[in-house]
């Protein structure tokens, strides 16, 4: 297949240059080259836009200074061509003039033959030399492009981008670095910034702006060359914003903490795995009274389920019914959970309401844990308890003493003779009765402290000689129980409900005691006046009544 | 024994001022305890015009004043062999046999 051949553009050339050019260019094999011969520049325009064209052959003479549209010619509309020039000698001052324009060679126009080996050399190092320089300028071409992409993407940045120099002056600012430190290019570049130094990735800085006010930025440096020399890119990102939320974040978990430090409930955050992710210090200081000094098991990284499975008997007994209740809220089964159980520690007994919530928050599921301290809660309660229980039993007991009342006040027999038709001591006799009430108090003390310390003692004498008093003011059963309630209630006004109970307890005792001695003193009373026994003269009285 | 000028420029009392003092405190306790190390501290903030002298643009600053050449450096002092060579310190004195 025969190569398509190569036009090779003349213009205003001799014939005698052109027929020696047409011999010089057939010894060339390949490509093919076949010759357009035209007039002038103008003419020659129409052929530039032809794939094929070799190069122009441009002859020069002395009337082309005139004419100014060559130069423009081979510096513009040719640009893309090789362009040779003819001129008549060596000498000829237009070389120069063409060369500033940009022609590759010239061709001396009595020079040209098949004889003289150099016109093809000419020709062949023009044409080379051409596609070199295109292939440099295509590759300049590219290189500014990308330095101009380059540019924009670094003049585009939302970073502050700042070069400096190994003694750290200021050799490049893009625009975002001139809007951070409120400084234009003009006044940046060649100004000392100071040579950058970061331990890490980046450092934090207080960027002093113009206007007066500072922004926080955060400074990255790479080594670069600027200029064939060492140099580094800075780059300043405006972190003011970011800090402030920070600082706002803080200010808020500061404010959340304090509270949470503020109560007495032990609060624990936990992840869904059970992990310990925070907790306040009444938990701290609780976790290690109980033995946990270290946190190891209720810290936080602790697994507080895993702390739970681990919980002996002796300690939570009930910690797995505690875990199941955190799961069911974990699962989202319930609410919440409560659960009341007794915590033995060091420290003693103690009662809390352990309560557990789910952690609203969008980041991590997880759980809430209080547990509060109810001991004295629990201890009020029972204390209320026991107060209510005994004043049943007092209850009872008042019952118990009318229904033996009544049981005395049947008709009299020779073991149970009693005054008849007589009213109650506390009406008839007040003072005999409120001293009856002192003299049974003071016995009750005894009672207690005999108890309380346990003492070896006896209430009989007291108990005889109260029911010898009562016996001469002619007292009846009723008036023993009526004494005892009297005195029961008395104490029940201040005295604790232990001790009102060992009222009751030592009471209830004295009671039947004392009914047991005053019947004694009336079957003495019956016997002596049947001359069997001397009595004073109460049994004397009474007998008179009777 | 050479003396060695310093200046601190740091904007207000925050950490990183804090930080950079401690950091400086410690290059002129340890490294430079052989010379007579003179260090100003310059709260912009209080200071503006000593600043605007020295034309900071950004805080922690340091300038070494002598010996001559001065050196500036700007960052985080807590690396400090590099701020050490960075200011080309300590001076290196022909027969001095110290260091």
């Amino acid at each position: 297949m025969t190569e398509a051949a190569h036009s090779f553009v003349l213009i205003g050339v001799d014939k005698s240059v052109i027929n020696q050019l047409q011999e010089v260019l057939s010894q060339i094999e390949a490509p093919r080259f076949r010759l357009v011969t035209v007039r002038d520049v103008s003419e020659a325009q129409q052929y530039l836009s032809e794939d094929l064209i070799a190069a122009v052959v441009l002859s020069l003479d002395q009337d082309i200074e005139n004419e100014t549209d060559i130069p423009s010619f081979v510096q513009t509309q040719a640009s893309h061509i090789p362009v040779i020039a003819l001129v008549e000698n060596e000498e000829d001052p237009l070389i120069h003039q063409a060369f500033r324009w940009g022609i590759q060679d010239y061709l001396i126009r009595d020079a040209i033959g098949i004889g003289s080996p150099s016109t093809v050399q000419i020709i062949r190092n023009a044409l080379d030399r051409h596609r070199i320089q295109q292939k440099l300028r295509y590759s300049i071409a590219q290189a500014e492009a990308s330095t101009a992409r380059l540019l924009t993407i670094i003049n585009k940045n939302a970073d502050g981008i700042i070069v400096v120099d190994r003694e750290g002056h200021v050799q490049f600012v893009n625009p975002a670095a001139e809007t951070l430190l409120g400084r234009s290019a003009e006044r940046l570049l060649g100004q000392a910034f100071g040579f950058p130094i970061i331990d890490g990735n980046r450092t934090e800085l207080d960027i002093l702006r113009n206007d007066g006010e500072i922004f926080v930025a955060e400074m990255r440096v790479v080594e670069t060359h600027w200029e064939n020399d060492l140099a580094y890119v800075v780059s300043l990102r405006d972190i003011t914003e970011r800090k402030r939320n920070q600082e706002a974040l803080r200010d808020a978990e500061a404010f959340s903490r304090a509270i949470l430090n503020s109560l007495t409930t032990h609060i624990a955050v936990v992840d869904e795995h059970g992990t310990i992710v925070a907790v306040n210090e009444a938990w701290l200081i609780f976790t290690a009274e109980s033995g946990d000094t270290l946190q190891e098991h209720t810290g936080v990284g602790a697994n507080y389920f895993e702390a739970l499975r681990n919980a002996s008997k002796e300690s939570m007994g009930q910690a797995p019914e505690a875990l199941q209740g955190i799961h069911t809220v974990l699962n989202g089964e319930q609410p919440s959970f409560e659960l009341e159980y007794a915590h033995r520690s060091p420290l003693g007994d103690h009662w809390f309401l352990m309560r557990v919530v789910p952690l609203q928050s969008d980041r991590q599921p997880g759980l809430v844990i209080a547990h509060s301290d109810i001991t004295d809660q629990k201890r009020a309660a029972k204390a209320r308890a026991e107060a209510e229980a005994l004043r049943e039993r007092m209850l009872e007991q008042e019952r118990e003493m009318k229904s033996f009342e009544h049981f005395s006040a049947l008709p009299a027999t020779e073991a149970t003779v009693r005054p008849a038709g007589l009213g109650s001591l506390r009406e008839r006799d007040p003072d005999a009765f409120n001293a009856a009430v002192d003299n049974y108090t003071a016995m009750l003390e005894k009672a207690l402290k005999l108890r309380a310390y346990k003492i070896e003692g006896s209430l009989e004498p007291e108990i005889e000689h109260l029911a010898r008093m009562m016996g001469q003011v002619q007292s009846s059963p009723r008036d023993v129980v009526e004494l005892h309630l009297t005195a029961i209630r008395k104490q029940s006004a201040t005295a604790t409900p232990q001790k009102l109970q060992v009222y009751m307890e030592e009471g209830r005792v004295l009671v039947l005691e004392l009914m047991g001695n005053l019947t004694s003193f009336y079957r003495s009373y019956v016997l002596s006046a049947q001359g069997l026994v001397n009595r004073g003269p109460a049994e004397s009285r009474n007998q008179s009544r009777r | 024994m050479s003396k060695i000028s310093l200046r601190l420029f740091i904007a207000g009392r925050t950490s990183r001022s804090e930080r950079a003092i401690a950091n400086l405190r410690r290059i002129c306790e340890q490294e430079l305890e052989d010379y007579q190390c003179e260090l100003v501290v310059i709260d912009v903030l209080a200071d503006p015009q000593q600043a605007e002298i020295e034309k900071i643009l950004a805080t922690p600053t340091l300038i070494k004043d002598e010996p001559l050449p001065r050196r500036r450096v700007i960052g985080d002092l807590s690396n400090i062999a590099d701020v050490l060579t960075a200011l080309n310190l300590p001076p290196y004195i022909e027969g001095d046999l110290v260091r």
